[in-house]
């Protein structure tokens, strides 16, 4: 056999050159050609699903693992990012809570560079617990210069005046308390009278002689009479005037110019003689 | 220091009357917490409740101390009067006591005001009255509510 080969050793390097120049072209000739075509492809084509088959069998389990571990950190991604939104919704809110409390007082001191110089910004507290009685507390005192009798208006008109004075707190009494009047003046025919409080959110104009010039969506202003409130101030807007049958009693129903539930912050002014 | 739940009762109380959204519908909440407390004990500690609260309010407004604090202490007396008269476990009934005992209270109030001559006209007592009357009776079928609901047992000795 030995002798064979050695005597035919040419012939077997020829063959072996030839099927390796014969492989060489095969191989060069593959890279070009589409690798789903030819004998290749179907190769290819018949072993790749076995292939995948068994690679799919031996990942399964550690893809399964896996696929659990992920799920378990996605689900603490999932919570994480739900409390982030939280945290950032809230955030947002904030923000926009600040910004609508910073623009209100933008305004409060828009407002107070036209009031006169003593003028003082206090924020409500506290409104009257009482259903009988209408006032609210602030939180200025005689600390701040706040004295009794001084008037107190807000952005929309006048407010009431301040009743009780402690040194770090004052009470203001409602315009629409029962106990509570001043002197008004009907902006557009000049008519004069006492605006009263009625215990609930309305007030009265009284003390108007019957056939005066007064209508409905006339304003009222403060007259400046009595000393205690400044004059030009705005009180509310006549709502509905009812004469009796002979003539002699007028009773005017009025509505504040300020909404005093949603009142936050009002300016206290010195008491009227201070400054006039 | 351990605060007593009364207290925080007490305080939750008068910070929810003092918004200005529950002083201007007219709410009573302390009149309302008053009758509740007085159809459930005995007829001192309703008096003493009634007592407190309306001194307590009184002292946190602007009028003079004295309707609230008698008024409420006689409410609270006569809601603990009524207990053997009122079935505590329903909500109409409840609500029903909570209007009658707000209608005394109110009337009660405007006389004690007449008396010392600082009470308004007839016409403006009224309209504090009505609102009032609803206002507190509307808050009472929501408290009331939820008094019968999720009360738990235990506070009630009549039920413990």
């Amino acid at each position: 056999m030995l002798k064979f080969f050695l005597k035919n050793i040419s012939r077997f390097l020829l063959t072996a050159a030839l099927l390796f120049c014969a492989w060489l072209l095969i191989e060069r000739n593959s890279h070009r050609a589409d690798a789903g075509s030819g004998p290749k492809g179907a190769t290819l084509a018949l072993w790749l699903p076995f292939q995948e088959s068994i690679n799919w069998l031996i990942s399964f389990p550690e893809n399964t693992l896996n696929a659990v571990r992920e799920l378990r950190v996605l689900r603490q991604e999932v919570e994480r990012l739900q409390l982030e939104n939280q945290s950032l919704r809230l955030e947002l809110a904030n923000h926009k809570s600040v910004e609508t409390e910073l623009s209100r007082l933008q305004e409060v001191l828009q407002i107070k560079a036209h009031l006169p110089h003593a003028a003082k910004i206090a924020r409500i507290i506290a409104h009257d617990p009482s259903t009988w009685d209408s006032s609210f507390i602030v939180d200025v005192g005689s600390d701040d210069g706040i004295q009794e009798d001084s008037p107190v208006i807000s952005e929309q008109g006048m407010v009431g005046r301040v009743i009780e004075v402690t040194a770090k707190n004052s009470r203001v009494l409602l315009l629409t308390d029962n106990g509570s009047s001043v002197a008004g003046i009907d902006d557009r025919s000049r008519v004069t009278g006492i605006v009263q409080g009625t215990g609930h959110n309305q007030l009265r104009y009284a003390y108007v002689n019957a056939g005066e010039d007064i209508q409905k969506n006339d304003v009222l202003v403060s007259s400046g009479m009595g000393g205690v409130f400044p004059k030009g101030y705005p009180i509310g807007t006549i709502t509905k005037k009812t004469e009796s049958e002979n003539g002699l009693n007028t009773e005017i129903e009025v509505a504040p110019a300020v909404d005093f539930a949603a009142l936050d912050y009002v300016f206290i002014l010195p008491p009227v003689d201070v400054y006039q | 220091m351990r605060i007593p739940k009364e207290m925080l009762w007490i305080l939750a109380l008068f910070f929810i009357q003092q918004l200005p959204a529950v002083a201007a519908w007219g709410v009573d909440l302390p009149l309302l917490f008053v009758v509740l407390v007085g159809l459930r004990t005995d007829l001192p500690k309703a008096g003493g409740w009634g007592f407190l609260m309306g001194l307590l309010q009184d002292l946190l407004s602007s009028g003079w101390i004295g309707p609230n604090t008698i008024a409420k202490t006689l409410t609270g007396i006569l809601a603990s009067l009524s207990k053997r008269h009122i079935y505590r476990e329903r909500v109409l009934t409840q609500t029903f006591l909570v209007f009658l005992a707000t209608l005394f209270h109110q009337i009660f109030i405007w006389v004690l005001l007449k008396w010392d001559g600082t009470a308004p006209p007839a016409g403006d007592a009224l309209g504090i009255l009505v609102r009032s009357l609803m206002a507190t009776t509307l808050a009472g079928v929501v408290v009331c509510f939820f008094v019968v609901r999720f009360r738990k047992r235990r506070f009630d000795p009549a039920t413990a």
